[in-house]
């Protein structure tokens, strides 16, 4: 998409961190540096939330760091530079969902446990699924049901509400970042928003934790 | 609860209200919305379950990162480069192949310099205030303004003016220096590593009110900072804005935050206002012999008018002057000079004209009448400071030791209200202890009588304080210009208060 001297102005204008991406693509280091220290929790957080492992995340946040290096030359603002991290970072989170998808597929074929279990939110729900032996009413086992929950639903609705909630991005910016129309992010975000609601509503009703997905 | 309409209104009516709560629909279609929450109760029920576990997500941890994490990536960046370099390189004819080499090694210390400032990064436990430092160390006068606009017009109005506390030339192009020091991510943190431990001490009480902020406050600082720093004319900001820093450092809080509340034109111009006002009023300071002189010519002139003065008082006022305790008398009538009739002030007025020196009369008479009384009382209160500082050899200067009944009794006469208001708010023996400092700080007392009649309670005979500052924002201490020889603060006198937030403020 070719991208107008208007509008990379008005973003230019606009977003500081437009302002310092320019800078890295005259290859200063500082404003990279800069850049990745504003950045850094927050892509690390989406990762960790999106895959489900901390180390796996890490190393995503790293590819997605060096892709927004090597992508430097070519880099016109034609939207906030949050929306082109993430778009970065949804293209780097999908492929290694997919991969974890495919060694899943795998190890369930080969019917080995023990090592590469695929997505390990697999096992906090298999935890928070009864397992415990009584229920206890506090904030870490809401956490743990929170968590299950947001790993239910598919790869795509978890990428739209982690964007939606904890990066603040507006169902046009998601739009730009999954690649995707309008409607479709409205229609993804409801049905995840109802998937939640199905999963959290009667545990925080009734204290009733969900049971197996 | 089932749906009762076909799937597809089913998923529009979610739809609907997760765009809603979300903010994402038109004004009309939110209107809907709001008419069909009020109508149906299953509707309302819907709306407060998706509310209810959105919020719940919340509850997901967040996640941070160590320093080992930049460090590593910094250096797969430098890696990166270096390949990309040694393969674009290999491909070009020798001579080439050298230019490219040498932008290369330019590149590769550019990032290595970066990795460098990294590694200082991580043996210093505030990297996150390295990365901010620039809106940190600043903070004080980023609070005081939203866009550099301001800077611009302030810069434009004030160009045929000097600041009245006129940085010299010098001391200003230090500090654009260092700020230019910390805007650059560079010579950041040797900067930082230089800094003495009070200045770091101030750094970190900075830092803490940064860190309060919410993000959009920080982000919109962040823009702000970055504006001053690179814009094409931030050399002119920068000078602008630590002008004006060092100006406002003059001022008690209240005017700060009166200026604060003001639109961006409105207070360029209660600026320029304030400004001119100031140097008039600085340009009438009397040197020690002046102000000696001054008070020489002046006393026996007043004490010559005191009983006509008492004289012609109405019944009121003189009852009055004759209830009031001896030692403020004389502050009485000097009051009664200022506002009583046409004759009286005129008398003053040319008491004070005369025992002036001549380059000042001139400059007195652009006063108004009521900033000429106010310049008068300063003058007489100065007069009286250096009278008592100049003690005769072997007399002690008197040290106040008031009682408790004085200090009630200053309280309720002398300290206004909004002081008060302050000072109650203390515990009992904080309280007694400000108003002593009030007291000692505002020595002398006016002294109507010439040095050497009796003084029971010397504070007492003074006009009343406000807020500890006069109205051109000077503190009851040394002036101004006495404050700038030695060493003073950057800190404006008062924690900074932002301006309200912004309507997209989030």
């Amino acid at each position: 998409m070719t991208i107008s001297e208007s509008t990379a102005q008005r973003f230019t204008a606009q977003d500081p961190d437009v302002r310092l991406m320019l800078q890295v693509c005259d290859d200063n280091a500082g404003a990279f540096e800069e850049l990745m220290q504003r950045y850094q929790h927050r892509v690390v957080s989406l990762m960790t939330h999106l895959v489900g492992r901390r180390d796996m995340a890490e190393d995503l946040a790293q590819d997605i760091f060096l892709r927004v290096y090597r992508a430097r030359k070519r880099y016109v603002p034609g939207s906030k530079f949050s929306t082109w991290l993430y778009t970065i970072a949804n293209n780097v989170a999908s492929n290694a969902l997919r991969g974890l998808a495919r060694r899943k597929e795998v190890n369930l074929n080969n019917g080995k446990s023990g090592e590469l279990r695929g997505n390990p939110l697999d096992a906090v729900a298999l935890a928070a699924s009864g397992l415990m032996p009584t229920r206890q009413l506090d904030r870490s086992e809401l956490r743990e049901v929170v968590k299950l929950a947001v790993a239910t639903l598919n790869d795509r609705q978890r990428m739209a509400v982690l964007l939606n909630k904890f990066e603040h991005l507006s169902y046009d910016e998601i739009a730009e970042v999954m690649q995707l129309g309008p409607t479709a992010v409205k229609s993804l975000l409801s049905r995840a928003r109802t998937n939640l609601r199905e999963i959290l509503e009667p545990y925080l009703d009734q204290g009733e934790k969900p049971r197996e997905y | 609860m089932k749906p009762t309409n076909s799937t597809d209104d089913f998923s529009h009516r979610w739809e609907e209200i997760v765009a809603y709560l979300d903010g994402e629909l038109s004004p009309a279609e939110s209107a809907q919305v709001e008419q069909q929450l009020a109508a149906d109760e299953q509707y309302r029920r819907q709306l407060q379950g998706l509310q209810r576990t959105w919020q719940a997500l919340d509850e997901l941890p967040a996640v941070s990162v160590d320093d080992n994490f930049a460090k590593t990536t910094m250096e797969m960046v430098v890696d990166v480069a270096r390949s990309d370099i040694d393969a674009q390189t290999l491909a070009l004819p020798i001579q080439r192949r050298k230019k490219r080499l040498s932008t290369f090694l330019l590149t590769t210390a550019s990032l290595l310099l970066g990795v460098l400032v990294y590694r200082l990064a991580w043996e210093n436990p505030n990297d996150a205030l390295l990365a901010n430092l620039p809106v940190v160390q600043y903070i004080d006068v980023y609070s005081q303004f939203r866009d550099v606009e301001f800077l611009r017009l302030l810069s434009h109005v004030l160009a045929s003016k000097n600041w009245p506390n006129d940085l010299e030339s010098e001391e200003l192009q230090q500090r654009v220096k260092q700020f230019q020091l910390v805007a650059t991510p560079e010579s950041r943190h040797q900067w930082l590593n230089d800094l003495p431990p009070d200045d770091r001490i101030a750094l970190k009480a900075k830092a803490n009110r940064f860190r309060a902020l919410s993000e959009k406050q920080q982000a919109n600082l962040r823009e702000l900072q970055e504006t001053v720093a690179i814009s094409p004319d931030a050399v002119e900001l920068q000078k602008t804005m630590l002008q004006y820093q060092h100006w406002l450092n003059g001022l008690p809080p209240s005017e700060q935050f009166e200026l604060r509340e003001l639109s961006v034109n409105d207070r360029v111009h209660r600026i320029s206002r304030m400004i001119d006002q100031q140097t008039l009023m600085d340009s009438l300071e009397l040197s020690p012999e002046e102000l000696d002189t001054f008070l020489r010519t002046v006393r026996p002139r007043l004490n010559g008018l005191k009983e006509e003065m008492i004289q012609n008082m109405s019944p009121g006022e003189r009852r009055a002057f004759e209830n009031a305790p001896p030692e403020r008398k004389g502050w009485h009538l000097i009051r009664k000079f200022g506002t009583s009739s046409p004759t009286h002030r005129e008398q003053l007025h040319r008491i004070i004209r005369d025992a002036l020196p001549d380059s000042k009369r001139e400059q007195f008479e652009k006063l108004s009448p009521g900033e000429q009384r106010e310049r008068f009382f300063g003058w007489m209160q100065q007069a009286m400071w250096s009278e008592a500082s100049n003690r005769r050899p072997g007399q002690r200067r008197r040290r106040i030791e008031p009682t408790e009944e004085q200090l009630e009794e200053f309280f309720v006469e002398e300290v206004d209200a909004a002081t008060k208001e302050r000072l109650l708010a203390l515990p009992r023996d904080e309280m007694q202890q400000q108003l002593l400092r009030m007291i000692r700080r505002n020595l002398p007392v006016w002294d109507w009588q010439p040095h050497g009649s009796q003084h029971t309670r010397p504070f007492s005979d003074r006009p009343p304080l406000s807020a500890e500052f006069d109205r051109r924002g000077r503190g009851p201490g040394p002036r101004r210009h006495d404050r700038r020889n030695g060493s003073r603060s950057d800190h404006p006198p008062e924690r900074p208060r932002f301006p309200p937030p912004h309507p997209d403020d989030r």
